[in-house]
């Protein structure tokens, strides 16, 4: 790439290390063939005054660079839980037919280059795929075909060009009985007019917030028992409350880097009522005296990124963020951070750490991010679906917003459901809703009669429920005395056909492709874990591999510096709770599994990922 | 200083507010393994071998947690021992440690550990990733990646002591390796040879050219000195193997270069055993060079000295001093211009 755009660039968004990832971004899709070639990096790192090794890093850890050559448009199909239960090994089966590649595989004109991926966030309407940024779900050999076919006459672009299926408000359940608050204005709000979002009350509670005291509004998040609704269920409140005092700049992070397979809650909250999120946001930069927010939003939901960047520009306009905010004292403002695949940064020390511009490697703990965080400053990371609960609650009261949900974690959950059910979508629910209720009620039942075999509750980091568990409340602390996790409020329904080895296979692959390669238990473990998995698939397991795999697990789950190596006991040991007997029988090397099969052609050719 | 006392291993020690666990064990020589740890880098938490239990409770990597007044650690028990070996395990699973050929052998921290918690030998079912072997293109280091341990200690010598960034990590997960620079060979790369890479190098993936073949770890012999190429002084400790050959050479950590060393002292001491080496004086007679002793030569300089201030004046004469000979050396060599010879003019090879 000649030396005046990668300036004009660099120019464009910054030059600075945090700014890496937008530059990087740019300069691909400029280069028209997804590419970022080594000697365009070189350039770069020169011309930001970086070492050079910094930036191979960085291209090095996040999926959805590469510095080989691939094709005009990368097609990343999913293979994550979800995409995989609704058949994505069909997806890659169409377009080996239609294009006649293979993972890795471009075709001989240079239009098309295919990838596996995980989770794109899409799961209600699995199997997905993502045109370089455009995603496309219910994926069928016609649809696929229809889809290839309008991509003969594009151009490359970051802008986004989504199939309707994906569309936000297209993923909710309706028709049934909820408790929309979260939902309430989704289809209702237009999410590109911040008018409409005013005309239904947007913005008072941030009013309200202005008129009180910043220690005032922590007590309401504490007293509303809010909890965090990213997986760690930890008090929003208390969290808020730790952040550092004194008169350095501090911030605001939102965590909408929503990797967890089979969630796809903050996509639609974010698609579809942007404006929530900035009014959350800037609530609790008042609380914590913060006058800086970012969103750190996974690469990959350019619709999100696109429709908050619009809400954050029509609410500086409006004097909604920028300087004395309504007349206040309180100044705030929003920027965006994006992600560029890398399911790790959903953690919050690995999210800072991509945030400004490195590999996004966790960081040890203490210091927690309360403390120092972006920039070593005392920052507070908040899940998307926790930052837009806040609003409500400082409108309407803790006492209202404490009315639904048991008391130790009050309010409504979103659960996103998915896999084999008559109706998919998201659903919000009182906290503490049964899988039998969700499957049955919200979901309709398993397709064409079938029985229910499982639920994946939580996503690859959260646990199975059998049947035994149908009735368990899912709310943040029943499903721990149980060895599960509500985890993101993903429920992904497997019926009698799903191979429980061939399930755990993919959870565990997830795992070792998604593993940051930082500590030894988790890099080296997930690698072992991943070729045990295969052994059974392979159905050249003995039994003892079956406590080997725990074993090391349990390890992982003791040594792990983040939460990513200490997760996949849980799937494990679940899942061997009620399907130990179908591991024993795939250790019969006559054992006859055509969905390991399947599995092990499309996906595990080769060595590991 | 705000002092805490703590026990550990049940015995009471004390500590300063703000050192980790690890740093007050150290300093009251208890023995906690670590891999990932150097005290002159920045803290990792990535081997996660120094895991000590905290409290009868939960089990903290103690190289970052910073202890408190009144905390109760044990450094070893059934199971941390267990956790040690699983990783050590693990370690040796993912890469291809064969101490027969290792140059390190003697000096290798995994090969400690795993002798220390009688770690089995891998059984070699796991899938490995052959990793970056590149022994050629650099003068000074040779690089097998299949030795390493991803530990991160070269990467954060070179970005935090040398302040270069050549070496860092790419890939990811099970794939992450070593580059330098942008996936360049070693030998191609900015590296400017200091070294210390190789020397916070707890395995054999990074070495010194000038060791091949010339003794593993464990036959060589270390003593002391000071570098001679400048005034810095650098604390040195030289290597020798059994034929008394100089091949390697670290930095001491208690000089003032606190252990780093430049490209200079790190490779410049061939000279030492070189047979072209001036060990005595030489005056050149009929046109060709002769020994002689210290004597001559000195009365020789001294009257020539002499002749030329008498014939041409002070002027006439110059000095030029070396960056090899210290503070001290070179103080005297001005003043024996200025108050011996009688000129100013002296200058100095720093100034070139």
């Amino acid at each position: 790439m000649n030396i005046e755009t990668i300036r004009k660039t660099i120019e464009k968004h910054g030059n600075g290390r945090e700014h890496l990832m937008l530059i990087l971004r740019d300069l691909e899709t400029r280069s028209g063939k997804n590419l970022l070639d080594v000697k365009t990096l070189k350039t770069v790192a020169e011309e930001m005054n970086l070492p050079e090794s910094f930036i191979a890093g960085f291209v090095g850890f996040y999926t959805m660079f590469k510095t080989k050559p691939r094709a005009k448009f990368v097609i990343r199909v999913c293979k994550s839980g979800p995409c995989h239960v609704m058949g994505s090994t069909t997806v890659f089966d169409a377009i080996q037919k239609q294009l006649g590649i293979g993972i890795g595989e471009g075709t001989k004109d240079g239009m098309f280059f295919l990838e596996k991926c995980e989770c794109l966030g899409v799961c209600s309407v699995a199997p997905a795929m993502m045109v370089n940024y455009d995603l496309h779900g219910n994926l069928t050999p016609k649809k696929i075909a229809a889809i290839l076919n309008s991509y003969k006459k594009k151009k490359p672009s970051l802008s986004e060009d989504c199939g309707k299926e994906v569309e936000g408000r297209a993923c909710v359940v309706e028709g049934t009985k909820q408790v929309k608050r979260l939902l309430e204005n989704v289809g209702v709000v237009d999410p590109l007019k911040v008018d409409s979002y005013i005309g239904k009350g947007g913005y008072e509670a941030l009013k309200k917030t202005l008129s009180m005291g910043p220690g005032e509004i922590i007590e309401i998040v504490k007293d509303s028992g809010l909890r965090g609704r990213g997986g760690a269920g930890f008090p929003a409140g208390m969290k808020w409350s730790f952040v550092g005092k004194g008169p350095m700049q501090k911030y605001v992070i939102c965590n909408a880097d929503e990797g967890e397979p089979g969630t796809f809650k903050d996509r639609i909250l974010m698609e579809e009522n942007p404006h929530l999120l900035i009014e959350g946001m800037a609530i609790c930069g008042y609380a914590i005296d913060a006058s800086l927010g970012y969103i750190y939003i996974r690469g990959e939901y350019r619709r999100s990124i696109e429709r908050l960047q619009a809400a954050i520009n029509q609410a500086r306009k409006k004097g909604i963020l920028g300087q004395n905010i309504f007349g206040s004292k309180f100044n705030f403002d929003i920027l965006i951070k994006e992600g560029g695949g890398a399911y790790v940064c959903g953690e919050e020390t690995s999210l800072i750490n991509s945030m400004e511009g490195k590999r996004g490697y966790p960081r040890f703990k203490p210091p927690f991010p309360g403390g120092a965080g972006f920039n070593m400053l005392p920052s507070n990371v908040n899940n998307v679906e926790t930052l837009m609960s806040v609003p409500m609650i400082i409108e309407k009261g803790a006492d209202w917003y404490k009315s639904v949900g048991p008391s130790n974690c009050s309010g409504t959950k979103l659960y996103c459901l998915s896999g084999k059910l008559n109706r998919t979508g998201l659903v919000e629910l009182p906290m503490g809703a049964t899988l039998k209720e969700i499957i049955n009620v919200h979901g309709k039942g398993i397709p064409r009669g079938k029985k229910f075999k499982f639920a994946q509750v939580g996503g690859s980091a959260g646990g199975i429920l059998g049947k035994d568990l149908l009735n368990l409340p899912l709310d943040i602390d029943q499903p721990i005395k149980q060895g599960v996790t509500l985890g993101s409020g993903v429920v992904l329904v497997c019926d009698e056909d799903t191979c429980a080895v061939d399930f755990l296979l993919q959870i565990l692959s997830f795992f070792e492709h998604e593993s940051c390669g930082q500590c030894v238990p988790c890099r080296v473990g997930t690698s072992h874990l991943h070729a045990l998995a295969r052994k059974f698939a392979e159905r050249r397991a003995s039994e003892s591999d079956i406590d080997a795999m725990v074993e090391k697990a349990a390890l992982m789950k003791k040594a792990s510096l983040c939460a990513l190596g200490q997760s996949p006991i849980m799937p494990i040991t679940t899942m061997l709770k009620y399907f130990r007997k179908e591991f024993a029988e795939h250790c019969n090397p006559k054992h006859k599994c055509p969905q390991c099969d399947r599995s092990l052609l499309r996906y595990y050719t080769g060595m590991t990922h | 200083m705000d002092q805490i006392q703590l026990t550990i291993d049940g015995v009471p020690v004390k500590g300063r507010k703000g050192q980790t666990i690890l740093e007050i064990a150290r300093d009251n020589k208890v023995d906690i393994p670590t891999l990932c740890y150097h005290p002159r880098i920045s803290k990792t938490g990535a081997c996660r071998l120094c895991l000590v239990r905290v409290n009868d409770a939960a089990l903290k990597t103690s190289c970052t947690e910073p202890a408190t007044e009144g905390m109760k650690v044990v450094t070893d028990d059934e199971e941390i021992t267990n956790l040690r070996r699983g990783l050590l395990e693990m370690l040796l699973a993912e890469g291809c440690h064969n101490c027969l050929y290792c140059e390190a052998n003697g000096d290798c921290k995994l090969q400690k550990l795993c002798h220390r918690y009688n770690v089995p030998e891998p059984s070699g079912e796991f899938p490995r990733h052959e990793r970056v072997v590149d022994t050629v293109s650099s003068k000074g280091l040779r690089r097998n990646e299949n030795r390493c341990i991803l530990c991160g200690r070269c990467v954060k010598a070179c970005s935090e002591i040398q302040m270069l960034g050549v070496w860092n990590f790419t890939g990811r997960g099970s794939n992450a390796n070593l580059t330098s620079d942008m996936y360049d060979r070693i030998g191609d790369s900015s590296c400017v040879m200091c070294g210390t890479c190789v020397q916070l190098c707890p395995t054999g993936a990074l070495s010194f050219q000038t060791v091949l073949g010339r003794g593993q770890a464990w036959e060589l012999k270390k003593e002391s000195s000071i570098c001679i190429y400048c005034g810095v002084g650098c604390k040195i400790d030289f290597y020798t193997n059994k034929e008394g050959l100089l091949v390697k050479a670290l930095g001491n950590e208690d000089g003032p270069n606190e252990g780093h060393l430049c490209v200079k002292g790190r490779f410049g001491f061939d000279f030492v055993q070189s047979d072209k080496r001036l060990t005595k004086p030489l005056v050149k007679k009929n046109g060709k060079f002769e020994e002689t002793s210290w004597d001559e030569a000195l009365d020789l300089v001294s009257s020539r000295f002499s002749d030329i201030r008498k014939k041409s004046g002070p002027d006439s004469i110059m000095a030029f001093s070396s960056a090899k000979c210290t503070n001290e050396e070179n103080y005297l060599m001005q003043k024996f211009m200025r108050a011996v010879i009688g000129t100013n003019n002296v200058d100095h090879c720093a100034r070139l």
